[in-house]
């Protein structure tokens, strides 16, 4: 009679622990799902400050609307794709289509900045030196959250991998998270830079 | 460094530590029952340890009480948002509006940083008044404020304060803001055994040792040998948490060189950490850096135990273990491309610019070192500084002082006078940054007063010039007084050229004007008195003052004159406004002033000076302003 109780006991302990595993798994999970949300918005911020900067530099760069127009154009591509990336997270194409419109984004903006240079009035326009500075920051935050949620990803992995939540991880079907989702398709696409001023 | 690694260690080893604080306060429990039931034993009540009467029950029930009331106040005491606890400490908020290039670099970077941890955006404060490097941060789960020390925002580039932030940032994310606050409260109620003892070891009313005295003693031995021990154990748990931190904070920006170098300079530096609040002591764990541990070399053992930082040395060497090296190869390249306009300019008749502190400083001469030493000594040299060169005005100018202070010091700032000539001439600059240090000592409400009786001295002597109103500004700056309060634009000049008083007063940050042609009338009264300064023959003057006018506006404004009635109010108001504006717009009125200086093709020392002090009360780098003028 008592053995059985002490079975009892035990087999309660396993199953305490197999929810204790269970939950730290869901904590990882969501960890990461929220850092991968985070990457989005800080690309969405980015995407809104860009046309505060060609208005600035549109009063000033007179001649130079091609610049400005190209600029625009690849703001409103990368914007579009990067809803519908959110909308349809795992397709490949969607993928690739939004790290192209990022790529050309950049590399149009490259070319404005290669503009902005040759006007200082510009540079010294003060709305114009706090968007440079927002967008600096942007790009910083673009860089950490990025950064985030590898590290996320990396310690969800990590312990779903280790023995005794490997079997509660198998039970409940946890699958890998992919650690290069968002990282990789944009570094594959090479960065576009050409000094030829006509778009 | 491994930071993931690192990590795991140090939360192992915190736990460990944690582990053998809940033993330790359990030890102590024991101590008090066995205490009480020796003591029934001795009067006989009972046979053995375990079996206790109802006093000893009584009694160990008291005890556990006061422990729990301890606790109970100290929670109190200490619980309370991240908001009202900043304010406790008299730090000020930074605000997102804010125009200062040093707030919003702070702002960015604790947003980037915030990202990177994955955590919201707390709100930030600075300590204006701490001029030494540090942060921390402060309150319960959605109220979390981040103070960042005065000094952390001069001292540090952009990754070394990265650096700092995300370290607090790290404490934040391994949850050591409610964990130790925890562990102070229960450190609080064991105090409050040894209080227990401390009464029992008193005397009633009629002068008669109370019955329980031994258990008294007892009691408070065991209070404080528990107390004590709870401490060490405290201490090595937070100095674990801050490896922890430090490995979290490696982990946040990639970059182990900043943080390094963060903690070098705090290390280095002369003054001593001191948070100026009662509660200073809790929030050590909590703080970048903390003072025991800069103390560490030389001090007793158990000034190290109770210590609740590592040495900043440990720090590094966890972190970077080449630092010294990268730090030196650093160094080198980056004088290796030094530009020549950083490096002293030759201008024109082989005049040499002067324009290194370091320079300066050199020149000292011993005696000045020797006699300039104490706070006394710093301030008769601080009103030396200001005496004119007029025989007549220097006479009046000391009865003055005398009559201010007394008459010992008026005798003291003659003697300054006398003996130190040539460097009150040459290099107030860097006398100014030579006495900084030794008035740290001074309240800054007598800093205030100080400042307050140079000005009105000055005005009632007529000596009030536009270089020692602006070297009464950099002085203001330079003592580390709080800009909220004094730094109010009180009036503005109106289109008569007069000075017209504003209704209330605005804090000079909110006077940022949008466009230059605002505050034309300004910049045209510092203007003319810099040329007036400069010297120059009447119609040179006119010309200069023209020419240099074209750059701000095409308004015609006549020139102004040093000697106009309410010129000095005038002045001050118009310095003001120009130091609140933004830095290019002050670096273009300092480029334009070493224009006009130069504008008879040489430069006096006399004007190099003013220039010095007028980039240094902007805030402007000097040496730029110079090539500036000499490209022109």
């Amino acid at each position: 009679m008592s053995t059985l109780v002490i079975l009892g006991v035990i087999g309660v302990a396993f199953v305490l622990y197999g929810v204790m595993i269970y939950n730290k798994l869901i904590r990882f999970k969501n960890h990461f799902r929220n850092a991968y949300s985070q990457i989005d918005v800080q690309l969405q911020r980015r995407h809104e400050l860009i046309p505060n900067l060609v208005e600035i530099a549109r009063g000033y760069l007179k001649h130079e609307q091609q610049t400005l127009v190209a600029v625009t154009e690849a703001r409103n591509a990368a914007a579009s794709c990067s809803k519908d990336a959110a909308a349809d997270p795992g397709n490949p194409g969607v993928m690739q289509a939004l790290a192209k419109a990022e790529s050309q984004l950049a590399g149009a903006m490259g070319k404005l900045n290669v503009v902005m240079e040759a006007y200082p009035e510009l540079k010294a326009d003060e709305r114009m030196q706090d968007l440079h500075d927002e967008l600096t920051s942007t790009e910083n935050r673009v860089g950490y959250a990025r950064q985030a949620y590898s590290d996320a990803v990396m310690r969800y992995n990590a312990y779903r991998e280790q023995f005794p939540p490997v079997i509660v991880a198998q039970l409940f079907s946890f699958k890998e998270a992919d650690l290069f989702a968002v990282v990789s398709e944009e570094i594959k696409q090479p960065v576009s830079v050409s000094f030829d001023q006509a778009a | 460094m491994n930071f993931f690694e690192q990590q795991r260690k140090n939360r192992q080893r915190s736990i460990l530590v944690l582990g053998l604080f809940c033993v330790g306060v359990l030890l102590i429990g024991l101590a008090v029952h066995v205490v009480a039931s020796l003591v029934a034993m001795a009067s006989g009540e009972s046979q053995t340890i375990w079996e206790l009467s109802t006093h000893t029950k009584i009694l160990i029930g008291m005890v556990w009480l006061t422990v729990a009331l301890g606790s109970l106040f100290r929670w109190l005491d200490v619980r309370g948002g991240g908001i009202k606890l900043a304010q406790r400490f008299r730090a000020a908020p930074v605000l997102a509006t804010s125009r200062s290039d040093a707030d919003r670099l702070l702002l960015s970077v604790v947003a980037e940083i915030a990202v990177a941890a994955g955590q919201p955006m707390p709100s930030v404060w600075v300590l204006h008044r701490e001029s030494t490097i540090n942060a921390f941060v402060l309150g319960r789960k959605n109220d979390i404020a981040l103070v960042v020390s005065q000094g952390a925002l001069d001292l540090l580039d952009e990754d070394e304060l990265r650096g700092i932030v995300a370290h607090e940032f790290g404490h934040l994310v391994q949850g050591d803001l409610p964990l130790n606050m925890r562990l102070l409260i229960v450190l609080g109620g064991l105090l409050a055994i040894d209080e227990v003892g401390r009464v029992l070891t008193g005397r009633d009313p009629q002068g008669n040792a109370h019955p329980g005295v031994i258990v008294g003693y007892v009691l408070c031995a065991v209070g404080s040998v528990g107390v004590f021990v709870a401490s060490v154990i405290r201490a090595a748990y937070s100095r674990q948490r801050e490896y922890l931190a430090d490995a979290s904070a490696v982990q946040f920006t990639r970059d182990t060189f900043g943080i390094a170098s963060a903690l070098d300079q705090a290390g280095s530096l002369y003054d001593v950490a001191r948070l100026e609040s009662p509660y200073a002591g809790e929030l050590a764990h909590l703080c970048f850096h903390s003072e025991s541990a800069w103390s560490w070399p030389g001090k007793a053992l158990w000034r190290r135990w109770l210590s609740s930082h590592p040495t900043p040395q440990q720090r590094i060497n966890a972190i970077e273990p080449y630092f010294q090296i990268k730090k030196r190869k650093r160094s080198r390249r980056e004088s290796r491309s030094q530009t020549p306009s950083k490096q002293a300019p030759v201008i024109g008749n082989n005049v040499r610019v002067i324009d290194t502190v370091a320079e300066l400083s050199g020149s000292f001469s011993d005696r000045f070192q020797l006699m300039v030493s104490d706070s006394t000594a710093g301030l008769a040299v601080l009103f030396a500084l200001f005496a004119s060169d007029q025989e007549e005005d220097r006479e009046r100018y000391l009865a003055d002082v005398g009559f201010a202070y007394n008459a010992d010091f008026a005798v003291r700032v003659k003697e300054c006078l006398d003996h130190f000539q040539v460097e009150l001439e040459q290099c107030p600059l860097a006398i100014i940054r030579h006495v900084k240090p030794l008035l740290k000592e001074v309240q800054p409400e007598n800093r205030i007063r100080l400042l307050r009786s140079i000005e009105s001295i000055l005005k009632s002597c007529n000596s009030f010039d536009i270089g020692s109103c602006v070297t009464l500004r950099l002085l203001k700056h330079e003592l580390d007084v709080e800009f909220p309060l004094l730094d109010e634009v009180v009036g503005r000049i109106n289109d008569q050229g007069e000075l017209e008083a504003l209704a209330t007063a605005e804090p000079a940050q909110q006077r940022q004007v949008k466009q230059l042609s605002e505050i034309t009338d300004e910049i045209a009264l510092l203007l003319s008195l810099v040329v007036e300064a400069s010297g120059a023959p009447q119609e040179e003057a006119d010309e200069c003052y023209d020419r240099v006018l074209q750059a701000y506006t095409h308004e015609d404004i006549p020139r102004r004159y040093a000697n106009e009635p309410g010129g000095g109010e005038a002045m001050e108001a118009a310095f003001e406004l120009l130091r609140a504006q933004p830095q290019i717009t002050r670096q273009a009125f300092i480029n334009h002033c070493a224009e006009i200086v130069l504008y008879d093709g040489s430069l006096l020392r006399k004007e190099n000076i003013l220039l010095q002090i007028f980039a240094a009360a902007l805030d402007i780098d000097f040496g730029s302003a110079m090539s500036f003028a000499k490209a022109a």
